[in-house]
């Protein structure tokens, strides 16, 4: 508490909020000596963000997620969740609603949505005790919010991608978290089904008063949804309010995604992400866009903190 | 038994029928609950890998208790499951690990498992007519005292698949997330490991090692074929399980065949029926 007061007075960062869901100072994480995933990742969310975290696949995004998620811990520097290193969360760890990445749902696997949602709330339950009536009532409440409750008996297995996916929203909602946090959850959702879901999780936040932290590859839809971006290549690069990320920064912290770029620009028109929509007048492809010459793939991506990550252990090899 | 009585007869009137028959049922029912697990987490090559290197563990009981002048069946039967166990968690050790994967970790074991249990039964002063019985399985050879012993770990893993029901679901379905929710994931791991070998170890003397996996896979395999829940699949799996176990018991009694062997063969055929129903529906 008292270092958290000398940070804050100090202010480091300035992006100090006092009712911030998570908080991370000069955060640092590595797999191994030279193997740093993280380093000095200053980040701050407050209660009632839409955060978006874009950037570069292997520039730390779902590292970020396992230390929100207490799941790794850091080798350097501090993290905050609901004010207390996730370590230390017991059993508010419930609070955090968890999407994971490429959820591995085996299509022949015999539950139904029901089941699967339940789920989440057995942490809670502890064990010996049956599954309690009200979570069961709750699990099915938490499917007719994503619309769902007619296939509350369907094996998970016989739905659609869409419909699955609203169903892990579900099952991410059941302990009536404070905090969602997705991990690149569009990945294998057609367009369509996208922005749906994009317009479903932003009815959520309304319903539920949700933060919601987003990691995605995706610019466009995030830029579209999203309150606040962040790119994440190993460390943050800008944070702010996604109206003013500017096409370039983005470009300079994610220069080494060629083919996403491409791909980028031929969807995005002018400077602006948010609120662009518009796709008619995106730039020609290639214009603008120069990887760096005989660069780590990485680039250095205007890094402004030099290297001082000590190499840590995993948790977890 | 000179004439071939009728089954039910039997079952009146001879002790060794009744405990054949408990025995049969009681295995049945905990190898069946199991399988959905083995099933779902694609444990097969464990469960053989276990059930092979029991082999081991019984030479190695044999040799300690019941060679020259001991005879302990006590002592004997605590080394195999203790044997039994370890090695179990040597596997589920080694595989987590990553350095060996896990379908080498579970080879390297049992084959070595089995080595020791060979060369074992070579050093041992005694005729081995009685590790056929382990192998192959004689369920009516089953006494008093190994009923009690099946009764007594059917009860155990029944209890704890109940008191870990949820988590083991859970842990079954999707343990990546099981895990960020705050699951002990490692812990569910270990304890299905555990449960895995006590089981193993009770079935030998109905089924034996060589047929004891095929009691940990078909039920499983049969019901996942059919159920539409979970909890809808360990219920199909039990009921084929100990129906399976009660038909070979019959056919084997009248045609005069092993048990084990028979009760797969009930197994196999059920699998061949649900298997064509089924994919008419499809």
């Amino acid at each position: 508490m008292r270092e958290r007061t000398q940070t804050s007075s100090a202010g480091v960062a300035g992006i100090e909020s006092r009712d911030a869901l998570i908080e991370t100072r000069a955060l640092c994480f590595a797999w191994g000596p030279g193997r740093i995933a993280l380093e000095n990742v200053n980040l701050t969310v407050p209660r009632g963000t839409f955060l978006g975290i874009i950037g570069p696949n292997g520039g730390g995004k779902t590292t970020l997620v396992r230390l929100i998620l207490g799941d790794l811990v850091p080798t350097a520097g501090e993290i905050r969740v609901f004010g207390v290193p996730p370590s230390r969360l017991g059993r508010r760890r419930a609070s955090i609603g968890y999407l994971p990445q490429k959820p591995t749902l085996a299509r022949d696997f015999p539950v139904t949505a029901i089941e699967a949602v339940m789920m989440a709330g057995f942490a809670r339950l502890g064990p010996l005790r049956r599954v309690p009536k009200w979570l069961r009532e709750k699990a099915l409440q938490t499917l007719a919010v994503v619309g769902m409750e007619a296939d509350a008996d369907r094996l998970v297995g016989r739905l659609s991608g869409g419909q699955q996916q609203r169903v892990l929203i579900a099952r991410a909602l059941v302990n009536d978290p404070e905090l969602l946090l997705l991990d690149e959850p569009t990945i294998g959702v057609d367009t369509g089904g996208q922005a749906a879901f994009f317009e479903l999780l932003l009815r959520l936040r309304e319903q539920m008063a949700l933060t919601i932290v987003m990691v995605t590859h995706d610019l466009l839809q995030i830029g579209r949804y999203a309150e606040r971006l962040a790119c994440l290549n190993r460390t943050i690069h800008w944070h702010e309010r996604a109206d003013t990320v500017t096409e370039e920064e983005i470009r300079g912290a994610v220069s080494c995604e060629l083919d996403e770029f491409l791909a980028y620009e031929r969807r995005v028109a002018g400077g602006r992400i948010v609120g662009s929509g518009d796709t008619d007048h995106a730039p020609p492809i290639g214009t603008g866009y120069h990887p760096p010459q005989g660069q780590d793939r990485r680039g250095d991506c205007g890094r402004r903190v030099p290297p001082n990550c000590p190499a840590g252990e995993d948790k977890e090899p | 038994m000179t004439e071939n009585v009728g089954f039910l007869y039997a079952l009146a009137h001879y002790r060794f029928m009744q405990q054949a028959l408990l025995a049969g049922v009681l295995v049945g029912a905990v190898c069946s609950a199991l399988s959905v697990y083995v099933v779902l987490r694609r444990m097969a090559f464990i469960g053989q890998g276990i059930s092979h290197a029991a082999f081991g563990g019984v030479a190695l009981g044999l040799y300690l208790f019941q060679n020259g002048g001991r005879n302990s069946p006590l002592g004997m039967n605590l080394t195999t499951v203790v044997f039994c166990v370890a090695v179990a968690l040597l596997i589920g050790a080694a595989s987590k690990r990553g350095r060996v994967s896990a379908d080498s970790a579970i080879g390297i074991f049992f084959a070595a498992a089995m080595a020791l249990g060979v060369i074992l039964v070579a050093a041992r002063q005694r005729y081995t007519a009685d590790l056929m019985t382990y192998l192959f399985g004689s369920i009516l050879a089953v006494t008093p005292g190994d009923l009690w012993a099946i009764l007594a770990m059917t009860g155990a893993v029944f209890l704890m698949l109940a008191a870990l029901y949820k988590e083991l679901m859970f842990y079954t379905f999707d343990e990546a997330m099981a895990a960020a929710m705050g699951l002990p994931v490692g812990f569910l791991h270990h304890s299905l490991l555990v449960m895995l070998a006590l089981t193993i170890v009770v079935s030998m003397k109905v089924v034996g090692i060589v047929l004891v996996s095929a009691f940990l896979v078909i039920p499983g395999a049969t019901a996942k074929l059919l159920a539409s829940s979970f909890t809808g699949m360990m219920g199909l799996s039990v009921v084929f399980g100990v129906t399976a176990a009660l038909v070979g018991l019959v056919a084997s009694h009248y045609a005069r065949l092993p048990s084990g062997a028979t009760i797969v063969v009930a197994q196999f055929l059920m699998f061949l029926a649900v298997s064509a129903l089924t994919r008419r529906t499809d």
